[in-house]
């Protein structure tokens, strides 16, 4: 390039660049502390509003009073001061959204703290946006495989639900979504973790773990840490929503999980608490059942005119001693079109995952199954369903009948197959080939503490030695006659190379 | 009900404008004895501060401060007032402000909104682009 083109091209830009007048908006700070700022002026400020601090400093506009402003400050607020201007932007807080944010780890402003560069998407995505209105969506009818086999038999998720995860502390709830996150490999769904109030170090062990699987290929995490200010806490939730829509309405499916959701309530508590807004029960303020209902609605199951796309939310919610009748629990529970409990007792028993099968639910139920899980799930259901009346009820007596046995027996294999190692999805055909046997009978002569490796090395066997059988279930996504008949010469050969089987008269005795 | 000092200020003006010219000293004797009976006499300076609003509000005068890196003449005050009245629609209140780190233009202040001309504000815009 020469000095003359230089030149030529500056006065060419120089020319082109107009300093006009600016007319501007602006308030003065009366009040900071805290992370929040009341400020005076700015008369037409918007509700929601993003309000420039100056320095890089950003806020945005919660109360609007009659005589000044209520303001979370986004960042660091030791930087604002009182009698300092703030300007407004005339914008609402949007985030940056895009493919370039995948495999990212992003702050609810949507700036990488992943240390991998900026992120230059073109298009932005306010933080709150109305849900989806009716005539957009259509019912769930597609599953979305978690690979845990208790929950995709017994509580199955469709796409586009909101299933609530609760449970006491160390009890495997984010272990249940890392695992649904490492199943969605080559099944096209976009993923988006958001860690609310997390631990900046079991935020790294998580995207450590999802890259060493592969699964950061496919999800974007947003961190909001411990130590972040309550003004990020709060919003981290809806960027993380705003980041999923964008390829939901791109006609995609999307999995966002909110992990969790008690750690948001208590920093929008803080939040509301510092603009003076009237504590109500356990000094939430009145409007946290809408905080969480507005971002769960955003879930959502767009139909074909719409693009098609889906989004699917797993909130967490950690509850205190197994309490679950307390504020946001029940808040949370009766947004969401299910729940999956989770119990410390049945963790120390060593069933993992500590699935309560009984106090779980989907609502949307069996429409988010493919038929061959419906054929043997039903039935699954029913069994654990004696199994645990049984169960509490034949700790009393030993004298039991033939029937009351056996059903005891066969109980004791089914909650077996249910328990599943962590990071260790299982494929839902391999999971029906699993419930299949166990409901059928087949296991009945394997030892109970056997029953784990026997599955284990069946669902190798079933790789290489029945793979059409597998193959033809997942392409039919039905049991028919035929496959029942597969599946059973499968079982059957494979138990021959096996020599821990109890013989039926052993059984007998 | 407790009285905002918007409200008191609001009530003084509406009293002042019904009466007689005349009796406008014995209506503010009144309004100062009525603020000592409410001991609220401390108040008294916010509420002169309400009053000059509500005053403007009322008589349609905007207060416009306008800054400008050396003293303005008083035909150029004059120029800016009339611009300003006319498509504000309002009488202009002028104030003036000298500071000298505005380099050159100036920079025009009423109630939010702030429309600046100065040589600052352009070179922290081209600072900006850069």
């Amino acid at each position: 390039m020469h000095k003359q083109q230089i030149i030529e091209s500056l006065t060419q830009q120089l020319k082109q660049y107009q300093s006009s007048v600016t007319v501007e908006k602006v308030g003065t700070v009366f009040e900071v502390g805290d992370g929040i700022a009341k400020i005076s002026g700015l008369a037409d400020a918007m509700a929601g509003e993003m309000l420039d601090f100056g320095n890089n400093v950003f806020g945005v506009a919660l109360n609007l009073e009659e005589d000044f402003i209520g303001a979370i400050i986004l960042g660091d607020y030791q930087a604002v001061a009182e009698g300092s201007t703030v300007k407004s932007t005339g914008r609402i807080l949007e985030v940056p959204v895009g493919e370039q944010i995948i495999g990212r780890v992003l702050n609810p402003l949507g700036i990488p703290v992943d240390g991998k560069g900026t992120i230059s998407t073109e298009k932005f995505y306010p933080i709150e946006k109305i849900a989806p209105r009716v005539i957009t969506r259509q019912g769930v009818n597609t599953p979305l495989q978690t690979g845990v086999k208790a929950i995709d038999a017994m509580i199955p998720i469709g796409r586009g639900q909101r299933e609530l995860i609760i449970g006491d502390r160390q009890t495997g709830k984010t272990a249940l979504v890392i695992d649904t996150i490492i199943n969605q490999k080559g099944a096209d769904v976009i993923c988006i973790y958001v860690a609310i109030g997390q631990k900046e170090s079991k935020t790294v062990r998580i995207v450590a773990e999802l890259t060493a699987r592969g699964a950061m290929e496919y999800t974007t995490v947003v961190a909001a840490g411990a130590s972040a200010p309550a003004s990020l806490l709060y919003l981290a939730p809806f960027a993380g929503c705003a980041m999923g829509e964008y390829f939901m309405d791109q006609g995609k499916d999307v999995l966002v999980v909110y992990d969790d959701l008690s750690k948001h309530a208590v920093a929008y508590r803080e939040v509301a608490l510092l603009l003076r807004r009237p504590p109500g029960r356990e000094a939430y303020p009145g409007d946290i059942f809408y905080l969480h209902s507005r971002l769960l609605e955003r879930a959502a199951r767009l139909n074909k005119n719409y693009g098609g796309g889906s989004l699917t939310a797993l909130p967490i919610i950690e509850t205190q001693a197994g309490d679950i009748s307390a504020y946001i629990p029940t808040n949370v529970i009766s947004i969401t079109d299910g729940q999956i409990f989770l119990e410390s007792d049945l963790f120390y028993q060593g069933i993992r995952p500590a699935i309560n099968t009984g106090l779980s639910v989907s609502r949307v139920g069996s429409s988010a199954q493919i038929k061959a899980m419906k054929k043997v799930a039903g039935r699954l259901k029913l069994e654990m369903a004696q199994y645990r009346e049984l169960a509490a009820f034949a700790q009393f007596g030993s004298d039991l009948d033939e029937a009351t046995r056996k059903q005891i027996h066969r109980g004791a294999r089914l909650t077996e197959v249910l328990k599943q190692g962590q990071y260790e999805p299982v494929p839902v055909t391999i999971q029906v080939l699993m419930l299949y046997a166990a409901v059928n009978g087949h296991l009945d002569d394997v030892p109970t503490e056997k029953v784990q490796p026997f599955l284990a090395d069946l669902a190798e066997y079933a790789a290489t030695q029945g793979q059409r059988t597998l193959s033809n279930i997942a392409a039919r996504k039905d049991l028919d006659a035929d496959g029942e008949r597969e599946l059973i010469a499968l079982i059957a050969s494979y138990k021959q190379t096996v020599d821990y089987l109890v013989k039926s008269e052993q059984l007998a005795a | 009900m407790k009285l905002t000092t918007k409200q008191i200020a609001r009530a003084l003006y509406d009293a002042l404008k019904d009466s007689a010219p005349a009796a406008r000293q014995q209506v503010i004797e009144n309004f100062v004895r009525l603020l000592h009976e409410l001991h609220i006499v401390s108040k008294a300076e916010k509420i002169i501060a309400d009053f000059v609003t509500c005053y403007n509000e009322a008589e349609g005068i905007e207060p416009v401060t306008v800054e400008t890196a050396s003293a303005l003449s008083a035909t150029e005050q004059a120029e800016i007032a009339g611009q300003l009245a006319s498509t504000l629609n309002k009488k202009i209140e002028l104030t003036q402000l000298v500071s000298p780190l505005l380099i050159g233009g100036l920079r025009l202040r009423y109630g939010d909104t702030v429309i600046d001309g100065s040589i600052e504000a352009r070179l922290r815009q081209l600072r900006q682009l850069a």
